[in-house]
């Protein structure tokens, strides 16, 4: 009996130890996915790309019936304007950099360098620890990792694992991400960070005291740090506060992307570096 | 024959939980569909058959995606076990009693995911996963468990998963 026992805990303390190597084995952010990986996903993929075309389908006939009255016109503007504010603050970013780089016009030919290929949003992670989506598209596509995704109103992440025919996004609303980003007129340099906190705002860290910064001010993406290209819209400061530090201040940022309703997005492809206002 | 349906409760689990309730979230929360089937289940058919529906159900969760892959496996493993020690003494009928155990078990089961997050060198700060996650899950959890156990309880005492154990 005492034997049946041993054997029982001994086979259980396997199994822990196994699980416990795998999830140490299958962190994120490693240069490429095992072919075991790979493929587990190419598998999931046409499955949960069917799933969200019917239940997509199903919860747009639910909405249907709670929004009679508001008329489908009234959403499409509402997205539309979203889409324009990104636009606006893409423009304004045009026009400031025109003003300082005028002698770097000539990197303009450069802007063919980038490519948006379309993907289409198959999955979510099913935990809520996490805010990363599943794409349709993969490294046949030619999708590598850190390949920046974007939709006309803003910074929507960056690919954090390609298989075959998928690939994973790490939003930035996703606790882990973090954006090297610009306060848009005042160009005072911070860290947009995404939370769990649940109030759908990012968290813009190590803003300095002197500067002024209010709410309203366009948040876009500052180029540093190698991933994300200079100048996309990141979202709009809604309120400011000091550090306990008292170093620095700290900003909450709602995001230009509606997180919530990601169906379609843009992967660029091979961005060269380069500034998207360029 | 209770396997299959078993089977078929853990995908539908699964495919509510990671489409219809992405769309339906609480307090930025989506529920955890398996975890309660886990809770459900584990107390109706004891610790033996709680861990192994929800080392089950938790690596289909893990493998979905995509990343920490065992992390839900264990906890759900772990979490399905101490609830099934209830199996011969927590009365069973009530779904309110359910709502309760579904709540405590939720927590403890997202506060192992916390700390293994935490070994994987995952930085969430306490408080985040304690107001942004863990008890907003759980809360989520036992709302689902009072609507749901109802249909379970008589499924598990007449139906298809009668005697599951046996």
């Amino acid at each position: 009996m005492r034997r049946k026992w041993w054997k029982r805990i001994l086979a259980a303390a396997v199994l822990i130890a196994v699980l416990i190597a795998a999830m140490f084995v299958t962190v994120p952010e490693r240069k490429e996915l095992t072919v075991l990986e790979s493929a587990l996903r190419d598998v999931v993929a046409p499955v949960q790309t069917g799933l969200t075309v019917v239940s997509e389908e199903a919860l747009s006939r639910i909405r249907s019936v709670f929004t009679l009255g508001r008329s489908a016109e009234t959403e499409e503007l509402r997205e539309r304007m979203r889409d324009l504010e990104g636009e606006l603050v893409l423009l304004e970013e045009f026009r400031l950099e025109n003003e300082r780089l005028r002698a770097l016009l000539e990197y303009r030919d450069s802007q063919d360098q980038s490519r948006l290929l379309l993907a289409r949003v198959i999955g979510r992670d099913p935990g809520n620890w996490f805010s990363t989506i599943r794409l349709n598209r993969g490294a046949q596509d030619g999708v590598r990792q850190d390949a920046v995704v974007v939709l006309p109103s803003g910074l929507v992440g960056r690919v954090l694992a390609v298989a075959e025919h998928s690939s994973d996004v790490l939003l930035i609303t996703d606790a882990r991400s973090g954006v090297g980003t610009l306060v848009q007129d005042t160009r005072v340099p911070g860290v947009v960070k995404g939370s769990l906190d649940r109030s759908g705002h990012l968290h813009m860290s190590y803003l300095t005291r002197e500067e002024h910064i209010v709410p309203n001010q366009a948040v876009v993406t500052s180029g540093l740090g190698g991933v994300f290209p200079k100048g996309i819209p990141v979202g709009r400061i809604v309120s400011v506060s000091d550090d306990p530090s008292g170093l620095t201040r700290s900003a909450q940022v709602v995001p230009m992307v509606d997180f919530d309703h990601l169906e379609e997005v843009f992967i660029v492809l091979d961005n060269g570096g380069h500034s998207v206002a360029e | 024959m209770h396997v299959f349906v078993l089977a078929l409760l853990v995908i539908l689990a699964v495919l509510l939980q990671t489409t219809v309730f992405q769309f339906l979230r609480v307090a930025g929360v989506s529920p955890d569909l398996i975890l309660v089937l886990v809770v459900f289940f584990a107390i109706s058919n004891g610790p033996r058959h709680g861990a192994v529906l929800g080392f089950v159900g938790g690596l289909v969760q893990d493998l979905l995606s995509g990343f920490y892959i065992g992390m839900n496996a264990l906890s759900m493993a772990l979490t399905g076990y101490i609830v099934g020690l209830g199996y011969h003494t927590l009365f069973r009928e009530s779904p309110w009693i359910m709502a309760a155990i579904a709540f405590i078990a939720s927590l403890g089961a997202q506060s192992l995911n916390y700390l293994l997050l935490l070994s994987l060198g995952v930085t969430i700060l306490p408080a985040n996963a304690l107001f942004g996650v863990i008890v907003p899950v759980a809360v989520y959890n036992s709302a689902v468990a009072v609507l749901a156990y109802r249909r379970y309880y008589l499924s598990s005492t007449r139906g298809v998963l009668r005697n599951f154990s046996n």
